[in-house]
């Protein structure tokens, strides 16, 4: 399984496809609580959205394999519109 | 140039001529009725064709001028002048387009935003108000206010008074379906400067949230060139604009590059190359082993990525071996002028007048066929001169020009290599053929007599048969047409031979384009498993027992009106077989006596193969051409059926 | 060997597909270029299953399977294009008899050539295989004429003989009707649903194996056939009895519960599951928000193995399945594999699935 539900925390993990969506929106929709991205290695746009949408924040570690500017959009508490430098 | 795409530039000039008619039609008389059918279709097909060879801008266009010509002809209503403008621009710009790809093997880079554009004046006068107009692609402030509001962001990059990029990305609502990932193809820009994402409406509570409808609007910066970016892009032009923007702080003269015109080629040792080649085999086999292992996982999540992976392995793969197997292409030139060479040496020694035509010198083909080739042409050559083309004074005698002529051509048919050498000389006698066949005991007398032309005169290729001397002065060929047949075959070609008495004799050697991939069929014989090549097989039959009929000692079948001896394939191998009682399966093979139908245990889908030569002792067994390695890592024989059936 | 003949009016279509199809070692190729010469070749060349393009000069497509049908009935894959006006051609090429039908290849084909050609390889020998039907041809046809009669064509549900499917207590909350079909099934999907009444008491999912577009001309069609309203499942929606929901094709259809409600949503095609919309998938999320008792499971003609995995879940776990008999699947592949895997409640053939599903649920 890419996404892991975790006591404390939703855990992304490898290549995160549209088809994770679906379980996604029901573990924060039961339960808000921080993202892992520590070990995601692809985040569909679908995902992005939701995690926009449920304004979860993502845990200590950031998301090292994702681009950077994906991570300082991810990073906020709201959804968009977001601006990023490169 | 890939073969879809030569058929595509063929057929695409037609239709283009044909829509270019009509849509003239269409805007000096606003015509309805069958001009609208005709340009419908000739677009239709257009659209389709395009899209089987990828030009996806092209299909795009094509589709808006679809949409509008399929409203117009199911409303029975005239095409809008200015729509009808359109069209014809539309079909102009394919028109263009075509040529760019014969002279370029691919579109233009601003091929999308050229077809977007057409594509909005197509649509744009559409009267159907429930789609929003899309943004004129000529207007791009949007792409000057982006530059001055990202300001910060392109210092902190260092492209200050660089030329840039902008991209404006408003992806349909429904595009997580088509299977794309916006973000995704953001990531893919290269050297992204700044990244924009808004929200198309108001962010919805996650309840409301329907996660498989993109609510976004991206906008981008990179400092890469526009026909860096819009690749990126090529699957989606519909959704995306971009603009070039040059600062206007940009006073800095942009060195011109001052590249050298330098000789593209370099020169590779041809070992190298073979190396390289059996190195990718080894990678295909190991590939097909890979998918074999993939295919028997049972793990569902697994597998599904297994195999998306395998088929872009897969891509790779197919495209290294056509590149490695064009490093290894060699122009049949160098092949044609030692024999040209060995023609002009012999007929001055044989006291005979000849004109060497040549054709299809540019014709390239795989060095180990172009090697391969010499020895048969040679034995075609020189049977020509001795035994075809006549001396001077006989051919003056028949009214014949005293030179004779012997033409050698070659040329590319599909996918086959086609070489022919033909003389004027005097050709083959089928009656004197027939009683050959007869006096050397091949058929009995009332059989010969049956043959018709065309097969007497093939009795040249029977083994040993042309090699006595009195078919040689009589008939008019000579030694070894049995080792040119053989040596032609060891290639994976056919030999076909057509005569006329008195007005000469053309063999054409047919040739597959690549020699090192192989397509076999894998058989079941007793019990063991056996690979033949598929070109020698004609067919593959279920034959019921019932269907089975005794003749003379042996048993035969009907085939489509054609009666087909029947041999047991493991009586020929030597093996230990269980009779069956069943249907029989039965591979159709060609011989030198007609079909032959041999008997197996079981066949199953072809498969493509790399045939390695027998070495060692093994190479002394006739029966096999060679071994392969299947997906499962066993080794199999492929057997010379020819050679098994003799 | 199986003999196909391929009728097309491009060149280059005729080309990439006979291509396909003399590489493999079973099929013996032949063409033609439009409706006339492949009439002609129709007697000459007595092929074992046909591929048909729909827009052709001379004779179109849809006339051509006409004559087809009358002259020589014989296995027809429809070929179309991936637009609105295609799809609803293609429709009334199922009705008129053709098994099955694949879309033109569209986009990149050059790149997506090897993913597709398993599957057209796949979709024309099922067809070959395909029984046409000689007797309901006739009647079939004359129906597909008289379109447009609407809802009082509509048939009674035949009565129900040796098949049975336990009954529903009264007091259980009301579930969900889960369909899965593929090659023939929107001939099936038409009996089955023609012969439901309006107030069939619960919701019905469809998952049918299409490519995008289709479906929504499907459900149109259906629509205009039955007491049920039928509706392609686009935005997520509330599901209600009543209403009969079709998957969007070339996606799948997921169930989750919001508040008190169970509400539909189209998903992308989760490249986990080979066939979409996916059976399995459908009824995998269904049993992850509704008890098994609460669901019916129907799985219909199709090749392949879709649904069969997932719905005997639905059984083991106390719920009911029906799958129809070989006898009436046009390719007994997806009911074969449920009946194997012993997860059918009970096996009948498609005229009488209507009447089982009023039966239990009344």
């Amino acid at each position: 399984m890419t996404i892991r539900a975790e006591p404390d925390v939703i855990r992304l993990v490898g290549q995160c496809g549209a088809e994770d969506a679906e379980a996604l929106l029901q573990l924060l929709l039961q339960q808000a609580r921080p993202l892992d991205l520590t070990r995601c290695e692809h985040l569909h746009t679908a995902l992005v959205q939701i995690i926009w949408g449920s304004g979860a924040s993502l845990a200590p570690g950031g998301a090292p394999m994702l681009p950077d500017w994906l991570c300082q959009l991810l990073d906020r508490s709201e959804g968009p519109p977001a601006r990023t430098a490169i | 140039m890939d073969e879809l795409l030569e058929q595509f530039l063929i057929e695409g000039r037609d239709l283009v001529a044909q829509a270019g008619d009509d849509c003239a039609a269409l805007v000096r008389n606003g015509s309805t009725g069958p001009v609208i059918d005709s340009a419908f279709r000739a677009v239709h097909t257009l659209k389709g064709s395009a899209a089987i060879v990828g030009l996806r801008p092209m299909e795009a266009m094509l589709h808006a001028a679809e949409d509008l010509l399929g409203t117009a002809r199911s409303a029975g209503a005239a095409v809008d002048p200015e729509r009808a403008r359109a069209l014809v621009a539309c079909i102009d710009q394919c028109d263009r387009w075509m040529d760019e790809v014969a002279a370029a093997g691919e579109l233009p880079g601003d091929a999308a935003a050229v077809g977007a554009e057409i594509g909005a004046r197509l649509r744009g006068a559409r009267s159907d108000a429930a789609k929003e107009p899309a943004p004129s692609p000529v207007d791009s402030r949007w792409a000057t206010e982006l530059v001055e509001e990202e300001r910060a962001a392109i210092a902190t990059a260092g492209a200050a008074g660089r030329r840039l990029t902008a991209i404006r990305y408003l992806p349909r609502e429904d595009c997580f379906f088509a299977g794309d990932d916006p973000l995704a193809l953001v990531a893919a820009i290269p050297q992204l400067v700044a990244v924009r994402v808004e929200a198309r409406e108001p962010w919805p509570a996650l309840e409301q949230l329907d996660p498989y409808r993109c609510l976004l609007s991206i906008q981008a910066l990179s400092s890469a060139e526009l026909g860096d970016v819009s690749p990126v892009f090529r699957l989606i032009p519909d959704q995306v604009e971009l603009a070039a923007v040059q600062p206007a702080a940009a006073s800095r003269g942009q060195a011109a590059p001052t590249a050298v015109a330098a000789d593209p080629t370099i020169r590779v040792d041809a070992g190298q190359v073979d190396r390289l080649l059996d190195l990718i085999g080894e990678l295909l086999v190991a590939r097909n082993q890979f998918g074999a292992v993939a295919g028997a996982s049972l793990d569902g999540g697994l597998d599904g990525e297994l195999r998306t992976s395998g088929a872009a392995m897969d891509r790779v793969l197919r495209n290294m071996h056509r590149t490695v197997m064009a490093m290894r292409l060699v122009p049949v030139d160098r092949v044609f002028r030692r024999v040209a060479r060995l023609v002009r040496d012999t007929a001055s020694r044989l006291g005979r007048e000849v004109e060497l035509e040549q054709q299809g010198l540019d014709t390239t083909v795989d060095k180990a066929i172009a090697d391969a080739l010499f020895d048969p042409l040679l034995h075609l050559a020189r049977n020509a001169l001795d035994h075809g083309i006549e001396p001077p004074e006989t051919r003056a005698a028949q009214g014949k020009s005293p030179r004779g002529t012997i033409r050698l051509s070659a040329g590319s048919v599909g996918s086959e290599l086609v070489v022919e050498l033909a003389d004027d000389g005097k050709g083959i006698d089928p009656a004197v053929m027939r009683r050959l066949a007869v006096q050397r005991g091949l058929h009995g007398a009332e059989r010969a007599a049956e043959l018709s032309d065309e097969e007497a005169v093939q009795l040249v290729f029977a083994p040993g048969f042309s090699s006595a001397a009195e078919v040689t002065d009589l008939s008019g060929r000579g030694v070894g047409m049995d080792a040119v047949k053989a040596a032609v075959e060891r290639l994976g070609g056919r030999t076909v031979l057509a005569s006329r008495p008195g007005e000469g004799t053309t063999v054409t050697i047919h040739l597959p384009a690549t020699a090192a991939l192989t397509s076999v069929l894998t058989i079941t014989v007793a019990g063991e498993r056996f690979a033949v090549p598929v070109e020698a097989v004609v067919q593959t039959a279920r034959i019921p027992a019932a269907a089975i009929r005794p003749v003379g000692t042996g048993q035969a079948f009907v085939l489509r009106d054609t009666t087909i001896p029947l041999l047991a394939l493991a009586d020929l191998l030597g093996l230990q077989a269980d009779r069956c009682e069943g249907d029989r399966r039965v591979l159709v093979v060609g011989s030198p006596v007609g079909l032959v139908g041999l008997v197996v245990d079981d066949f199953s889908s072809r498969s493509e193969v790399i045939l390695r030569p027998m070495t060692g002792l093994l190479s002394s067994v006739p029966l096999v051409s060679g071994t392969t390695l299947m997906n499962d890592g066993s080794v199999l024989f492929i057997l010379n059926l020819s050679e098994v059936i003799g | 060997m199986t003999r196909l003949l391929i009728v097309d009016d491009s060149p280059l279509m005729r080309r990439l597909l006979s291509g396909i199809f003399t590489a493999e070692a079973d099929f013996e190729v032949e063409v033609a270029r439009d409706g006339v010469e492949a009439l002609a070749k129709l007697h000459s060349f007595h092929p074992d299953v046909i591929t048909l393009d729909v827009h052709m000069p001379a004779l179109d497509g849809i006339a051509c399977l006409n004559r087809i049908m009358i002259e020589r009935p014989c296995p027809v894959v429809m070929v179309s294009g991936r637009t609105a006006e295609g799809a609803a051609e293609t429709m009334t090429a199922l009705e008129l008899g053709a098994v099955d039908f694949m879309p033109k290849p569209d986009g990149a084909v050059s790149l997506e050539i090897d993913a597709l050609r398993p599957l057209l390889i796949d979709k024309v020998r099922t067809a070959a295989q395909a029984r046409v039907k000689a007797s309901s041809r006739l009647a079939e046809r004359v129906r597909a004429r008289s379109r447009g009669v609407g809802r009082t064509t509509r048939r009674r549900a035949e009565s129900v003989a040796g098949a049975k499917l336990a009954p529903v207590a009264a007091s259980d909350a009301p579930g969900l009707v889960l369909v899965g079909t593929s090659t023939g099934g929107p001939r099936a999907l038409e009996v089955l649903l023609t012969g439901l009444p309006a107030s069939f008491p619960w919701p019905i999912l469809v998952a049918q194996h299409m490519p995008a577009f289709f479906t929504s001309a499907l459900a149109t069609r259906l629509d205009k056939l039955c007491a049920l309203h039928i509706a392609e499942l686009s935005a997520p929606t509330v599901v209600e009895a009543g209403t009969v929901y079709i998957a969007r094709g070339e996606a799948d259809m997921v169930l989750r519960r919001r508040g008190g409600t169970l509400v539909a949503s189209a998903a992308p095609a989760d490249p986990n599951y080979p066939w979409h919309p996916s059976a399995d998938r459908l009824v995998r999320s269904a049993l992850g928000v509704v008890p098994p008792e609460q669901l019916v499971g129907v799985l219909m003609t199709g090749m392949g193995n879709d649904g069969a995995a997932a719905m005997a879940e639905i059984k083991a776990g106390g719920g009911r399945t029906i799958a129809e008999s070989e006898k009436s699947a046009v390719v007994w592949g997806m009911p074969g594999e449920l009946v194997k895997l012993g997860g059918a409640s009970t096996v009948a053939p498609v005229d009488q699935i209507a009447g089982l599903l009023v039966e239990a649920l009344a």
